[in-house]
């Protein structure tokens, strides 16, 4: 029973671990250089779009 | 040698268990569909049967009921597996199992991989790693069984290839059934259409013969009908001496794709509608310390590279968006971070170490949480004539598969809601899909996984930190990326195999017998019994382990704890012999404990092949190792040349006791794999700390073993008729380095108690 105890929690800890958590996160800072298909070099213009709001690190 | 050492006993043996197979009551419904005939297995109330018709049947012709098995209308046996298929060959072997049960002509049997479904979990694989004594349960209770590990199975979204499972799980359990109750509807549709017994119906190459009556009709004739026919949940399975396909050398389905450069692996996704050029690519970057934080990032020089496209600061991590992966990678190189401090004391490789050995310290002679006791082991110690005190030790390794980690992902709004597609190479991918929609708060039937070849995984594609990365840049940017990691990153800042320490104490009487087995170590992760030495008949034993902080995260890693302990454990006996002045073969055969046959068997055999007791050159000695592990017993001896000074492998034999192998070519294919894994691991594996972070980075300096370092290996196959089957993916790693180190020690005097090897030697 031990053992079968210590295989369910390892199925599980497999299962959550493979999941890697659960936690919705949104980027802290998003620098849009330009938009695929466009041509993008330094000359493109840059949008700053700061994460709002900003979520805690993972 | 001959293609199988298939004796009479071993034959007797398997047919005694096929009756166990063949009660298992999992087969449901066969039902006809656009001209194809679907047979379901693991089939049970609820399951989404219109969902799996458009994701496996959607073909011209095809339509789908419930299945793991489907016969077109052009006579195609198709096999739908629900195991990934690494380069291991598991998908043509369950194809193998079905078809010969079904007697399929396997010139016109084609294999589909599943699609991530909860229909398609392998609860046999999940049940036999929970609760392997229930694989053969009695009848009254097998049902109970079964729907329990089906349930256990879907909650743990268990669609897993991993643990040597495949074929002695799916394969045994599963295939096997389904091929059997498929040729039985068809023997009998074709018994109402000709009006004659089904007893007197045959099946050859997919055909359908009545020879009184001169009738013989392909299967596709009948596909119609059989579909009408009850299903047989217990059907009669073959016996050995019936294999047409079984237990033989069937060349492997994946191989012409993969060899004219056609098969598609996960980094080869390309999205329907968007044209290649157009996909935007995603290099990250982790902080180099595991557990911590990007805190700031300068990305000035990046927004001037060409072709980015966005950068992205995800906390966790930091990405750059691109036309391309070069010009992706390239821009966040030249990103430069700060990074939030870490909380482990670990800084280096000799911390990790210390705080093993700190943890060895603290639990004393009876600290620490026992793992297997018998016995008094410390009185004997006292009482021994003879006491040796060893400590080994295995560094932390990186998995390394040849295919970049990597992901391609696609998050948008549909009119149905939100939907997410994921193409990535992944041994879980209902676990894939779960990280995924965990990490954009969606639903798991909103997100869709296609997986199709890896290009190797040994454990790290059981984890799914990239899908979660990758679904949250696509999520930011708002149309598909494909993330890929370089070698670095992969390397530097993914899961690793644990490192450890491991101390023994051993105690000999007069006679030289090993009566007293201390030992201790640090790292128990799976399978539980890794680390006892459970084949041996030692009067007086204690296994303890006393926990320590790992720096680095865990993942399994081929053969998980196998791989260290077989190490450690084959190394003690392996002195305990010398200190007895034994034989080390002749000494692990005297101390086999009771039904230790097939350890038996596995041991002479290899002592056979490698001529063991032949006086061998000046210089020259052979080491000797046995480990079982994963239902499979597997002796190893290695031959080694120590005149330059190095380590010269000359020959490595392998005796593998797997109790019935279902493609020999294959089965050697993968123990002559794991073994050279091995011997990599023994010889070069290491990843080191520096300042918290990973010192290795590329294969440059994390080697594999050369070609020219690899002798010729010899795989015997000892087919015992043990049931259920051993694995074949991992039993021939844990062998490998005490075999070699054991033959160093007999041809030098000099023994390696810590991997890896080649940099203890000038």
């Amino acid at each position: 029973m031990r053992k079968f105890t210590a295989s369910m929690a390892a199925l599980g800890t497999l299962s959550l671990a493979a999941c890697g958590g659960s936690e919705v996160q949104e980027p802290v800072e998003q620098i849009v250089v330009a938009k695929p298909g466009e041509a993008a070099s330094a000359a493109a213009p840059e949008q700053a779009v700061p994460a709002e709001p900003e979520q805690p690190a993972e | 040698m001959s293609e199988q050492d298939t004796g009479t006993q071993a034959a007797k043996k398997e047919r005694s268990k096929v009756a166990k197979w063949s009660r298992r009551g999992f087969i449901g419904a066969g039902v006809l569909a656009g001209g194809a005939l679907l047979i379901g297995v693991g089939v049970r109330p609820g399951n989404p049967v219109g969902k799996l018709k458009a994701k496996v049947a959607g073909g011209a012709g095809e339509e789908l009921v419930n299945s793991w098995v489907k016969i077109g209308a052009d006579n195609i046996v198709t096999a739908i597996i629900p195991h990934c298929e690494m380069g291991q060959g598991a998908h043509s072997v369950l194809a193998q199992m079905l078809a010969d049960e079904l007697d399929a002509d396997w010139s016109k049997v084609e294999v589909m991989q599943a699609p991530a479904d909860g229909s398609y979990i392998v609860s046999d694989t999940a049940r036999m790693f929970v609760a392997p004594f229930t694989m053969n349960a009695a009848d009254w209770i097998e049902p109970t069984w079964d729907g329990l590990f089906t349930q256990i199975g879907r909650l743990a979204d268990a669609m897993i290839t991993g643990g040597s499972s495949s074929i002695r799980t799916t394969g045994q359990y599963q295939m096997r059934i389904a091929g059997a109750a498929a040729r039985k509807m068809l023997i009998g549709a074709a018994a109402d259409e000709w009006g004659v017994p089904a007893s007197e119906i045959t099946t050859r190459d997919s055909t359908l013969i009545h020879s009184g009556s001169g009738n013989s009709a392909p299967y596709s004739d009948f596909a119609a009908a059989a579909a009408e026919q009850p299903m047989d949940s217990s059907p009669a399975l073959k016996e050995p001496k019936d294999y047409r396909l079984m237990g033989k050398s069937k060349r492997r389905t994946d191989i012409p794709a993969k060899v004219m450069g056609k098969a598609d692996f996960g980094i080869d996704a390309n999205i329907p509608g968007v044209e290649l050029a157009d996909l935007s690519y995603a290099a990250v970057r982790r902080p180099p310390v595991p557990g911590t934080e990007v805190t700031s990032m300068d990305a000035e020089a990046a927004k001037a590279m060409p072709g980015v496209q966005q950068i992205l600061n995800m906390g966790s991590f930091i990405a750059v968006v691109a036309d391309g992966y070069w010009n992706a990678q390239q821009a966040l190189n030249t990103i430069t971070a700060e990074y939030s401090a870490s909380e482990s004391p670990i800084k280096t490789t000799a911390d990790q170490f210390a705080a093993f050995r700190d943890a060895i310290d603290a639990a004393g002679d009876d600290g620490g949480e026992q793992a297997a006791s018998r016995g008094d082991a410390a009185s004997a110690f006292a009482d021994a004539a003879t006491k040796l005190e060893t400590e080994y030790s295995a560094p932390y390794l990186a998995h390394a598969p040849m295919e970049p980690v990597n992901c391609t992902a696609w998050v948008r709004d549909t009119d149905d809601g939100a939907k997410c597609d994921i193409w990535t190479s992944t041994q879980v991918p209902l676990m894939a899909r779960s990280a995924a929609a965990g990490a954009l708060g969606m639903d798991d039937e909103d997100i869709t996984v296609h997986h199709p070849f890896l290009g190797g995984a040994f454990g790290r594609r059981l984890e799914n930190d990239y899908v979660t990365m990758a679904v949250r840049v696509a999520k930011a940017t708002g149309y598909p990326i494909k993330m890929i990691w370089s070698r670095e990153e992969d390397t530097q800042k993914a899961l690793y195999r644990p490192a450890d320490v491991s101390r023994f104490k051993g105690g000999l009487d007069a006679g030289g017998k090993l009566v007293s087995y201390n030992n201790i170590f640090t790292q128990r992760h799976d399978p539980a019994e890794a680390s006892v030495p459970g084949i041996y008949d030692i009067a007086n034993t204690s296994v303890r382990v006393a926990e320590a902080p790992l720096h680095l995260p865990f993942s399994a890693w081929r053969s998980v704890d196998h791989s260290q302990q077989g190490f450690f454990i084959e190394s003690f006996i392996d002195e305990a012999a010398i200190a007895a002045g034994a034989d080390p073969l002749e000494y692990r055969l005297n101390m086999l404990g009771a039904n230790t046959a097939r350890h038996k068997g596995v041991l002479e055999k290899v002592a056979e092949m490698s001529n063991w007791s032949a006086q061998r050159g000046e210089g020259i000695g052979l080491g000797v190792a046995i480990v079982e592990s994963f239902g499979t017993v597997g002796a190893e001896v290695i031959e080694v040349d120590m005149n330059s000074g190095r380590p010269k492998m000359l020959n490595i034999w392998a005796a593998m006791d797997a109790g019935y192998v279902m493609n020999p070519d294959g089965f050697r294919n993968q123990i002559e794999g794991g073994i050279v894994f091995g011997l990599t691991a023994a010889m070069y594996g290491e990843i080191e700390l520096e300042d918290g972070a990973v010192k290795q980075s590329n294969f440059h300096d994390y080697q594999m073993l050369r070609m020219d370092e690899t002798p010729a290996i010899e795989v015997a196959i000892i087919n015992s008729g043990t049931v259920p089957v051993g694995g074949a993916g991992e039993p021939g790693t844990p062998p490998a380095a005490p075999a070699l180190a054991n033959a160093i020690f007999a041809a030098s005097g000099k023994r390696l108690r810590d991997m890896p090897f080649a940099k203890q030697f000038a």
